[in-house]
């Protein structure tokens, strides 16, 4: 005998045994996970109460971050008519709040006739691009589009 | 640490960590990832380096 679909039956998948249920936060939650993603690296995890992920995601970008200065990497700043240092300058703001330290509080800049200049400025501008990944993250963990 | 080779380790390192925590949840699909991108990055490294050695090595850069 055939089986037949009763009106009754849920039509809806079962929730899985692992992730919770996502859902999207009110906007201005959203907004602010998403500013303490920038300023701090992985505090927008900790704040969507990611917090192992979020320390993870602390100390490699502060590694990194430390490894480029030990290294006297560049830290960017616009320098006209060079163009590509205003695209540079971006990805290394996207390391937030510890930018500016570096660059007001303990006025680094970096040494370009270092030997781990390039290298160091490659491990600076990871560090910088890998928040700013990580600002988008949080932006999709608090808007329900990913768990 | 000025060692070329430990500095492209350490990177590789510190990145496949990074996208590994960023894309997987599952532990055993974590640990695939990341000796993909790990070995992905350590071994094409070498094998660029490797592709680019009959190349002269050419006059420094000189700095700006």
């Amino acid at each position: 005998m055939p089986e037949t679909a009763s009106p009754e039956t849920p039509t809806a998948p079962p929730p899985s045994q692992d992730a919770p249920a996502v859902r999207p936060l009110p906007a201005a939650q959203v907004v602010m996970a998403v500013a303490l993603a920038w300023l701090v690296p992985g505090l927008g995890h900790v704040y969507l109460k990611r917090t192992a992920r979020g320390l993870i995601f602390f100390a490699l970008v502060m590694i990194s971050l430390g490894i480029g200065c030990s290294l006297q990497g560049n830290l960017y700043r616009p320098m006209p008519p060079q163009w590509l240092t205003y695209l540079a300058t971006f990805g290394e703001i996207g390391t937030g709040v510890p930018y500016f330290v570096l660059r007001y509080g303990l006025h680094y800049e970096g040494q370009q006739e270092a030997a781990g200049f390039e290298y160091g400025t490659a491990f600076l501008l990871t560090a910088g691009l890998m928040n700013l990944l990580l600002v988008l993250d949080a932006w999709d963990i608090a808007s329900g589009q990913k768990e | 640490m000025l060692s070329h080779f430990l500095l492209m380790v350490v990177y590789a390192l510190l990145v496949s960590t990074f996208f590994t925590c960023l894309w997987r949840r599952e532990r055993r699909a974590q640990i695939v990832l990341f000796l993909q991108l790990f070995f992905g990055m350590v071994g094409g490294g070498l094998i660029v380096a490797w592709l680019m050695y009959p190349f002269p090595p050419g006059p420094p850069a000189p700095i700006p």
